[in-house]
């Protein structure tokens, strides 16, 4: 027994010296590639941050960058909480709790499937500054040394200060200056035990405890936090739960931050692509933006209320996160008419819930909206007036190698002859496929390029009622050239780009280019104030928007698209509303949304806070252009036998004399032969459904 | 050396495990131990040792990459700076128009006061100047107090200005072609030596005769408003042999040619007149009266 003691000891104690001489050899092996620690602590936060600002100068966001501030400034509170949670032994232990960590060594070893951590403030501080997160011994025993290196060298309240202005507490906000910010509209030193508690709470997964996205796990997360605050003898059991009990009242600029971020994304990314990553996200660059903050909130709440107003249309409860999906999502971009500047930008319900921004990657059919560039082309090309007699009734387009195209209203009902600007109005479908028939699908594509469409285009017939996909940039700045009377603005978000120290790197310059006659883009803008006054747009008018004002509804197959773009002559916004799954639009009882009862409304309650106080500005009208009233069924003056009439645009050589085109026979084979022998032939989905003029 | 033999008695037993040399180690190894648990003596003594070594250890890890991405994001930026600043030097000695497009070779922008493209422009030959951009027209843009700077863009070939107000917005767009670039570098005369040579003029080019003839039919304020500044064709050598009209208007003004025939050449001088002044005067050469309205 003496002898087996013995050895057991001898052995023991040469197994001990070895372990001991291998660390030792091994800490002379590792110490060689260990990362160097910066002197001073401090110099981990030395980043400039990049700066992007909104027009009126206000600070949008920061990447990049810390806001470090010195320990005093932060709150007792939030100290006490996340030693409490984080580590209680911090300040009497030497980077390493060892009684922490053999519990931790004996749970991870001994109870399978359970992993017990055990770091140290200090040690997550080294593990942050110098590690990935990949979960190895080797990585712990070098995070470990370099721990031990920290608490050799600094102080304890300088170690607790570089950790707690690094730390991540959400996309937005590192380092505790930033978050309480960003949380809370507070500096560091003003959040209470209550806000403490959950900023504290939230390092462990600031993604899982958001509480802008997970109130309901936040909390949760800060009642752990004062309970560790109370086991600790930070604060008493009263004071925690008169903290629990503490409304959280959560910065809301901090919301329309992240709302705002669909346009943020649009403009990291042009930096990317013109700098780099690296010049973004460590260069402390300092970017202009055109976005106005105003106008950017007023399109958020329109873009709210409108699809929670659809969303109680068709059936589903606002509220109801399970159905997500099922919602309907929306997009919208509003453009400054006279140089393009994009002044709000939402792309999507929730820039939290979703980043896919639908304002600019969403490429949906625009439906009767992309009429307008098929009717400037037929003014340009065929020399027809808004006062131009066209024959509304059942037709068949024939193309070679395809099925019969037959275009349908949406009313299934024909008006018989009707003047251009009538057509428009009420968004006759067969009125624009007789007019792309004329003008063959590419005069049509040629216009929309010219007005800036950029989304692939395909040369059909069904093209005229808007087949083809675009996005609500596209629209917007596309419609903008009508109201400038021709004149092209390229769409742009960064005004300007400087590095740290305030020198230019880029700076965008508002060039027009003339792309349409202006007497002819007026006569389209004529038309479509039409559709405001009198058309398929008229519940602009009923909601109130009294300035003068064109645009067009857009309604796609099956109700899939709604749409609405319409223009002041200073501001032009297209509103898209669907959902991203491609399924109908429909009310509870069935019936189709169309452009004008979904998007449009959304489009006036933008439109009607954008332009509040605004001078009332006409449209200018060219010197070519005078007014005549018709009748919209002959296109001649009004006689007795007239039931309505119509204001129309006429240029000093048109004249309304009842010239009539009459439409071809149907069965006859319109499609072009030899001049267009590589265009595909239209799809029967090119069958679009319009909205319901209004006194339908 | 004696064997060692199993103990026999409880004596010899004890005797065995209170020998002086375990004892003596278990209380050292418990004392470093306790000395540890209790004052951190290893953690103290590892951590001091990797302070020394500090200096001479890699810069490695995250907040170090980082530091480096902030240190090639500097660099790339400062390049950025430093190269536009460079040709912006260039650009602000520059004396003639091709040595801004020496500065513009670089593929870099660069922007000049209005003031200094005035003083490259007056540089220019009379001739190449007025192809680059019409002197009434470049008057006009003038007075208008709004033109701020030049900004010059390189292209494919040449490259292209566009006059700018403070707010950045382009008042004017002019192209140097490849060509025009050229021939202002060996200070050649310009290639507009005819009137069919612009095509705004087609269709509208009348003998001088006829022109001079129709521009003393109208009264001395059309004259004045139609040709400003006649003196600059008396100045011209040569004689003028034929007039064009423009059918282009631009904001407001209408360009006319005058096709100046030399001993050795011809060549067309430039001019902008008011359009209604003009419209009168041409309403004169195709024999219509004033009353009817002359579109263009």
């Amino acid at each position: 027994m003496i002898r087996f003691l013995r050895t057991t000891f001898y052995v023991g104690l040469i197994a001990g010296g070895l372990a001991v001489l291998g660390l030792v050899g091994l800490l002379f092996v590792v110490v060689q590639d260990l990362p160097r620690v910066p002197d001073p602590l401090g110099r981990i936060i030395e980043t400039p941050p990049t700066e992007i600002f909104a027009v009126t100068g206000e600070r949008l966001m920061v990447i990049g960058g810390r806001e470090a501030i010195p320990i005093k400034r932060v709150s007792q509170d939030f100290i006490n909480a996340v030693i409490a949670t984080e580590d209680h032994r911090f300040w009497g232990h030497h980077g390493i709790d060892k009684l922490r960590t053999l519990k931790a060594l004996w749970i991870t070893l001994f109870q399978p499937g359970k992993i017990q951590g055990a770091s140290t403030i200090t040690q997550q501080l080294a593990k942050n500054l110098f590690f990935s997160f990949e979960r190895s011994y080797m990585r712990k025993f070098r995070e470990l040394l370099v721990a031990l290196q920290i608490e050799s060298r600094y102080g304890k309240e300088d170690i607790l200060e570089a950790y707690i202005n690094q730390i991540a507490f959400g996309p937005q906000a590192h380092g505790i200056e930033q978050a309480a910010r960003s949380f809370f509209g507070k500096t560091a030193s003003e959040i209470n035990l209550a806000e403490a508690a959950m900023l504290a709470g939230l390092p462990k997964s600031p993604t899982r405890y958001n509480p802008y996205r997970h109130l309901g796990r936040a909390k949760t997360r800060q009642r752990i936090v004062l309970a560790r605050m109370v086991a600790t003898g930070h604060i008493t059991r009263a004071q925690a739960d008169e903290a629990f009990q503490t409304p959280i009242v959560l910065a809301a600029s901090t919301r329309k931050a992240r709302t705002g971020g669909y346009f943020l994304d649009m403009v990291i990314r042009h930096l990317e692509d013109r700098y780099g990553t690296d010049a973004v996200h460590h260069g402390g660059l300092k970017v202009a933006t055109t976005i106005d903050p105003q106008l950017q909130t007023w399109a958020e709440e329109a873009m709210d209320e409108g699809l929670e107003s659809l969303a109680a249309m068709t059936g589903r409860a606002p509220e109801d996160t399970a159905a997500e999906a099922q919602h309907p999502q929306g997009a919208l971009v509003a453009v400054e008419a006279k140089s393009g500047a994009v002044k709000a930008l939402v792309g999507g319900r929730g820039y939290t819930e979703t980043t896919y921004n639908r304002a600019i990657q969403n490429n949906r059919q625009a439906g009767s909206g992309f009429k307008p560039f098929t009717y400037y082309t037929a003014l340009e090309t065929l020399g027809f007036s808004p006062a131009t007699v066209m024959v509304d009734r059942p037709m068949t387009i024939t193309v070679r190698g395809a099925a019969d195209w037959q275009p349908r209203n949406f009313s299934r009902t024909f008006h018989g002859p009707i003047v251009l600007k009538k057509g428009l109005m009420d968004s006759v479908n067969t009125i624009a496929a007789q007019l792309i028939e004329r003008t063959g699908p590419e005069a049509v594509i040629a216009t929309a390029r010219r007005c800036g469409i950029q989304s692939p285009l395909r040369p059909v017939y069904s093209l005229a009622l808007g087949t083809s996909g675009v996005s609500p940039l596209e629209m917007a700045s596309a419609f903008a050239t009508f109201a400038t009377g021709g004149i092209r603005h390229e769409p742009f978000w960064i005004l300007r780009v400087e590095d740290t120290q305030g020198r230019i790197l880029e700076e965008h310059l508002v060039s027009g280019q003339r792309v349409l006659e202006p007497d002819l883009s007026y006569q389209i803008v004529d038309m479509m104030r039409g559709v405001l006054d009198r058309g398929s747009g008229a519940v602009v008018r009923r909601l109130g928007f009294t300035l003068p004002a064109a645009g067009k509804t857009g309604t796609t197959n099956s109700f899939k698209d709604a749409w609405f773009t319409g223009f002041t002559p200073t501001l032009c916004t297209s509103v898209w509303v669907g959902f991203d799954k491609e399924r109908p639009l429909r009310d509870k009882n069935g019936v189709g949304i169309t452009g004008g009862r979904g998007a449009a409304p959304i489009w006036t309650h933008f439109m009607k806070q954008a332009m509040e106080g605004e001078p009332t500005r006409e449209f200018a009208i060219p010197e070519d252009i005078h007014m005549e009233i018709i009748d919209p069924q002959t296109g001649r003056p009004p006689d007795d036998l007239s039931r309505e009439t119509i204001e129309v645009a006429l240029t000093e050589d048109q004249t309304a004399n009842g010239n009539v085109v009459e439409g071809q026979p149907a069965g006859i084979l319109l499609n072009p032969g030899p001049e267009h022998p590589a265009s595909p032939p239209p799809t029967t989905e090119g069958i679009i459904e319009e909205d319901l003029p209004i006194n339908n | 050396m004696n064997a060692w033999s199993h103990p026999q008695t409880i004596g010899d037993w004890l005797k065995g495990m209170v020998a002086l040399r375990p004892i003596v180690l278990v209380l050292l190894l418990s004392l470093g131990l306790i000395a540890e648990l209790r004052f951190d003596w290893a953690e103290h003594l590892v951590g001091r040792y990797l302070v020394t070594t500090n200096p001479f250890r890699p810069e490695s890890g995250a907040i170090w990459e980082k530091g480096h991405r902030t240190e090639d994001a500097r660099q790339v930026l400062e390049k950025i700076v430093t190269d536009k600043q460079a040709v912006q030097r260039e650009a602000r000695d520059a004396q003639n128009f091709t040595q801004i497009a020496q500065a513009l070779s670089r593929g870099i922008e660069l922007i000049i006061s209005a003031d200094h493209f005035r003083h490259l422009y007056n540089e220019l030959p009379p001739e190449l100047a007025a192809e680059l951009l019409s002197p009434y027209t470049l008057v006009r843009i003038v007075s208008k107090n709004e033109w701020d700077r030049a900004f010059f863009e390189p292209g494919a070939s040449g490259f292209s200005i566009y006059f700018l107000n403070k707010d950045n917005r382009v008042l004017q767009q002019l192209t140097v072609s490849a060509d025009m670039l050229a021939r202002m570098e060996h200070g050649e005369t310009p290639r507009i030596d005819r009137l069919e040579n612009l095509p705004q003029f087609a269709n509208r080019i009348y003998t001088a005769d006829r022109f001079f003839r129709a521009l003393e039919s109208v009264s001395e304020d059309v004259r004045r408003q139609g040709v400003p500044w006649p003196e600059n064709l008396l100045k011209s050598p040569g004689r003028v042999s034929r007039v064009a009209i423009s059918d282009e208007v631009l904001s407001g003004y209408i360009e006319l040619g005058f096709e100046l025939e030399e001993p050795t050449q011809t060549r067309v001088i430039l001019f902008q007149g008011r359009d209604w002044a003009v419209a009168r005067i041409r309403a004169v050469l195709e024999g219509e009266t004033f009353e009817n309205p002359i579109t263009f």
